[in-house]
């Protein structure tokens, strides 16, 4: 095999043991790596209702064929569980320099496994596996213990690390990587500290096997160079991802006030402008040449990372408009491995079930120093902190009062920063997303207003949904390369399948990458379906105050405008026809066959009747 | 003589050199004509957002309008 190395390590904590183990080209070729390997190994290895939190829970940490080489964006890796957060299948794509040591120690993935007995670090160099004893580290936020790591390890290996939120087990927690890089959104942190493993380090040495060194060489250098022109040329990487914000402020779907607001008169203090001028370094990952990470001082002076997503949910959704103060929230749960949107969304539904008087507090929306309060209560699980490391389903559940209505989740999954009150097809890719509500697979909001109408729920929306599907998650988070320089600057997407095919020695084109990408859906809905074997359309539906028409704007561009309702169910049932679900949103035998999910066709067909 | 008020998001800024503006037009003239007064006639995709609705580059420019002009997102 080229491209891929063939190899993996089998990582079991509770016995201290590491297999190596092969796989076969065919599981590379059907799968192609990072969320691919993540699904079909989690499918095929988990047993349904296991504690996600328990030591049967396993942890995956993926690359992809292209991982580690010297082409556009390919310092990412994939890291997957079954989510506590969801109870479902949780993945999540994170900026890291393990793409690049563990494909030169010889390693596509890692599947990690059992429970340590005392807090653990695991140190992988080349074929050498070792244990480490993190009780030193336990107990650090993620800033302390990556200076602490590289002290020992230097600033060149690959780390993946949780903060006190994932020791805790905080539902939401995240894995960090490096400066300005985290993910693992569903809670993927909470597993790692679960298995009392604080740190991964991995250091390799080795040449990575390419089909065709030369061609991947060109191909990657001029695709390198096209990125950084282009981007150049666009000045994207000047605001980064936070120039996003006041456009959606004008086009009201900027979250506000737990998104109970689309648009806010003082959105302009936290936006792209304000940050690039506040800029004092530049994050990004390994082998990128349009680094998008905007670091800026915060309240207390201290280095914070911020982007869109992050100023959408700690800032305007919590109606603090103070960017230092914004950036603090921000650096807090980067420091605590908490998801910074998940953490937005909690903090506000928080404030919003008090303003109803759903449930007695003192938190309010616009306080961003007992909102720093919180974050910490949260990390460790103290006083209302308890409730608030739930999540906003969870929590809903225990307030009741009727909070579930504007509890801003879907499967469990806080909805990230676009507030779609009247953007259906947003809000049909945020229900349909893999993992729950998150951009990453699809958005289309520049579609809706520009190509189409933003009322229509017409098909054309869900077409739209599922091409998007197919390349950010089908090619971008597969062969894995950050999808961002064909998203922001219009890199051809050309670049990347053709230092695919360079790295492997394949020819594959989009619409292999397609079908890869449906097959990976599917087997990712059917872990869901296992899970929840009663499963039916109602988990494909946004929160019920989208729909609600006393929740429209009152002034602005979209005055009483919501979704609807019915409308809403043509357009799932668009989406279901396109990708042959079933109208409960369950794969169709059919295309299961068709998809060569066979096997896991009749895995299935033990928990559900299929159509 | 007509009177808009133009705002301009994200990167656009640093070709326009300026981010908010209350502009003075001695008669209406088109989207397009007003790309061009304001250094943005290059081909960066662009959308423009008259009164809260994105319209295309032949809309009329009124009095009194708030034009909003961006480059394209695609979306984090
Ligand atoms: S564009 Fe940003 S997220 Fe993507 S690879 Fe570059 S630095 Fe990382």
């Amino acid at each position: 095999m080229e491209g891929w190395t063939g190899n993996y390590l089998r990582v079991n904590l509770t016995k201290q043991d590491v297999k190596r183990q092969k796989y076969s080209e065919e599981f590379a070729k059907k799968w192609i790596g990072g969320k691919g390997f993540v699904t079909k190994i989690l499918w095929d290895e988990l047993k349904p209702g296991i504690d996600p939190l328990g030591p049967e829970n396993k942890l995956v940490i993926a690359l992809g064929p292209i991982s580690g080489v010297i082409a556009p964006n390919t310092g990412k890796v994939q890291v997957g569980a079954k989510s506590p957060l969801t109870g479902g299948l949780g993945d999540g794509n994170i900026g890291s320099r393990v793409a690049i040591q563990l494909k030169k120690a010889g390693y596509d993935f890692l599947i990690i496994e059992g429970k340590a007995v005392k807090p653990l670090s695991i140190y992988i160099i080349d074929d050498e596996v070792m244990f480490f004893s993190a009780e030193e580290i336990w107990g650090k936020g993620t800033y302390d213990t990556l200076n602490w790591l590289y002290d020992k390890y230097s600033r060149n290996v690959g780390i993946l690390t949780i903060g006190q939120a994932g020791e805790n087990k905080v539902l939401y927690s995240i894995i960090r990587s490096m400066e300005g890089r985290a993910g693992g959104r569903p809670g993927i942190g909470a597993v790692m500290g679960s298995k009392n493993l604080k740190a991964i380090v991995v250091k390799g040495t080795k040449e990575i096997a390419i089909a065709n060194p030369e061609g991947l060489k060109k191909i990657g250098i001029e695709g390198l160079r096209k990125e950084r022109e282009l981007d150049k040329e666009v000045g994207w990487s000047i605001q980064g991802t936070t120039g996003i914000l006041s456009w959606l402020n004008e086009v009201a779907a900027l979250p506000v006030k737990n998104m109970r607001k689309t648009f806010h008169e003082n959105a302009w203090k936290i936006d792209g402008q304000r940050v690039s001028e506040a800029r004092v370094a530049t994050y990004g990952c390994p082998n990128c040449s349009m680094h998008c990470g905007i670091a800026i001082l915060d309240k207390e002076k201290k280095l914070a990372e911020v982007d869109y997503e992050n100023i959408g949910m700690l800032g305007s959704n919590l109606e603090i408009f103070d960017l230092p103060q914004v950036a603090s929230l921000n650096y807090l749960c980067d420091d605590y491995g908490l998801d910074t949107i998940s953490a937005g969304g909690v903090l506000a539904f928080y404030a919003d079930a008090i303003e109803q008087g759903a449930i007695q507090g003192s938190f309010k929306f616009g306080e961003p120093e007992k909102a720093k309060e919180l974050l910490k209560k949260i990390a460790y699980q103290e006083d209302e902190g308890k409730l608030l490391a739930l999540g906003t389903k969870r929590m809903a559940k225990q307030i009741a009062n009727k909070s579930e209505a504007y509890a801003m989740q879907i499967k469990g999954l806080e909805i990230s920063a676009y507030n779609c009150k009247f953007v259906p097809g947003m809000a049909l890719a945020f229900s349909t997303s893999s993992i729950g509500a998150h951009h990453k697979e699809a958005w289309i909001i520049l579609y809706e207003l520009t190509k189409t109408i933003r009322e229509s729920y017409g098909k054309d929306k869900a077409e739209e949904v599922i091409r998007l599907q197919r390349i950010r998650m089908g090619l971008f988070e597969t062969i894995i390369a950050c999808r961002l320089p064909w998203v922001e600057v219009q890199l051809n997407k050309d670049y990347h399948i053709q230092c695919f095919n360079n790295a492997t020695g394949l020819n594959y084109n989009m619409h292999d990458f397609e079908k890869v990408s449906d097959r990976i859906y599917s087997l990712y809905r059917a872990f869901w379906v296992r899970e929840n074997p009663n499963w039916d359309r109602n988990w494909d539906y946004p929160p019920e105050i989208w729909f609600d028409p006393k929740n429209a704007d009152k002034k602005g561009i979209i005055i009483g405008k919501v979704l609807e309702k019915e409308k809403y169910e043509q357009l799932l049932d668009y989406y279901y026809e396109i990708r042959k679900w079933d109208s409960r949103g369950i794969p169709k035998k059919q295309s299961m066959k068709e998809l060569d999910l066979e096997e896991e066709m009749i895995e299935l067909e033990k928990y559900t009747s299929l159509k | 003589m007509i009177k808009i008020k133009l705002k301009i998001i994200s990167h656009l800024i640093y070709k326009t050199g300026f981010g908010e503006r209350d502009l003075e037009l001695p008669q209406p003239v088109t989207i397009e004509e007003l790309l061009t007064k304001i250094n943005l006639e290059n081909k960066i995709p662009m959308v423009i957002i008259r009164n809260g609705k994105v319209v295309d580059l032949k809309e009329q420019v009124q009095d009194g309008d708030r034009i909003v002009i961006s480059p394209f997102f695609f979306g984090g």
